[in-house]
């Protein structure tokens, strides 16, 4: 399984990378909520993007509604560390929405090889001037805690988005045989 | 660098002597990703073949003895549901546990690996050829089983030995 993660600016693909990594709320949550949590006596405790913090039970998981708290965020910060809990530096931009897309992967016999999910948000720069942008991340809402939490992030070199320019930043999980 | 790793290891008396990238998670294992990531029921097939619903409040855990081995040589398809042939008889589960480490460089931590193991003897009185290898686990109830991986492979398990037959997750930056 891997992670990729894209931005578009005003509709035109500029980026499409593997992504550095999900973080460690990301490993938590596989090894808690799929592999026996604490049956085998792992931690089992996530931090959300405020901070707080809550364990993983059978009941946690994740969606990406279209709302305020979740999405793929963007920020203007450069580092990047396993137990990051937010991005370092949140740009307030406008957004726009957040979209899902499931997409099969086939070979020319039409037979199922994998899949791509997507996770995308559109923002738009209504601020008046230029920003740059040097990191996005993935935060999702938890649905048994109503907590949001940052499962993916990634730096890279700036990129500027000027007034009245959109951005769409997108995380792509693919498995594939 | 694959953001999640899965690999395959076979360990004999402690000493590795297979180590290997899996092909993938199956589309079962994808479809309970769907559903734990976009809180959506999904529909998954057991190694029945039946079709079961997956909510994605469902619990999921491992079984007593997570990773099986086989005998079949079809190649690995996404939506394997199932191993081929699954060795039933000739062998014991002498243990299976899962655990974690962390994967550190220098004193930094980077990630987390999860090992799945179970560790057979061979008592059949002869040499088995094994050609699969992949892990079950329990979703929805004890009684569901479902495969999570499946790769190819080639090893010699050799009568009265005890060999550790593992996959291992591995989540970093």
């Amino acid at each position: 399984m891997q992670l990729f993660f894209g931005i578009k600016k005003d509709g035109e693909l500029i980026k499409y990378e593997k992504s550095k990594s999900f973080v460690r709320n990301a490993a938590r949550f596989f090894k808690c909520r799929l592999f026996g949590g604490g049956r085998y006596g792992f931690t089992c405790t996530l931090f959300a993007v405020d901070s707080t913090s809550f364990g993983v039970t059978s009941r946690t998981r994740f969606n990406f509604p279209d709302d305020a708290n979740t999405g793929v965020f963007i920020g203007n910060g450069n580092s990047l560390d396993w137990e990051d809990y937010d991005l370092t530096s949140r740009l307030s931009l406008t957004k726009q929405s957040n979209s899902f897309d499931n997409q099969d992967i086939v070979d020319g016999s039409g037979n199922l090889l994998g899949r791509y999910r997507s996770y995308t948000t559109v923002w738009k720069n209504e601020t008046g001037s230029a920003v740059q942008v040097t990191e996005i991340g993935l935060v999702m809402h938890e649905a048994d805690t109503n907590k949001y939490v940052l499962l993916a992030k990634d730096v890279f070199d700036p990129i500027t988005v000027e007034d009245g320019s959109t951005i769409q930043p997108f995380y792509q999980l693919k498995t594939l045989v | 660098m694959d953001t999640v790793n899965l690999y395959y290891r076979i360990k004999e008396e402690g000493k590795v002597v297979l180590f290997e990238k899996s092909n993938s998670f199956t589309c079962q294992m994808g479809n309970i990703f769907d559903s734990l990531f976009l809180d959506q029921t999904r529909y998954i097939k057991d190694i029945g073949g039946n079709t079961r619903t997956f909510y994605p409040y469902n619990g999921v855990d491992v079984p007593s003895s997570p990773v099986v081995i086989g005998t079949g040589t079809t190649t690995v398809q996404y939506c394997d549901y199932k191993l081929e042939s699954k060795i039933t008889s000739g062998i014991t589960k002498i243990s299976s546990t899962v655990y974690t480490e962390d994967i550190n460089e220098g004193s930094v931590k980077v990630g987390e690996i999860i090992v799945i193991n179970t560790t057979y003897q061979n008592n059949s009185a002869t040499d088995i050829q094994v050609k699969e290898i992949g892990f079950e686990f329990n979703a929805i109830s004890s009684s569901y089983v479902f495969l999570g991986a499946r790769d190819n492979i080639d090893y010699i398990f050799r009568d009265s030995s005890i060999v550790a037959f593992e996959y291992i997750m591995e989540v970093r930056l």
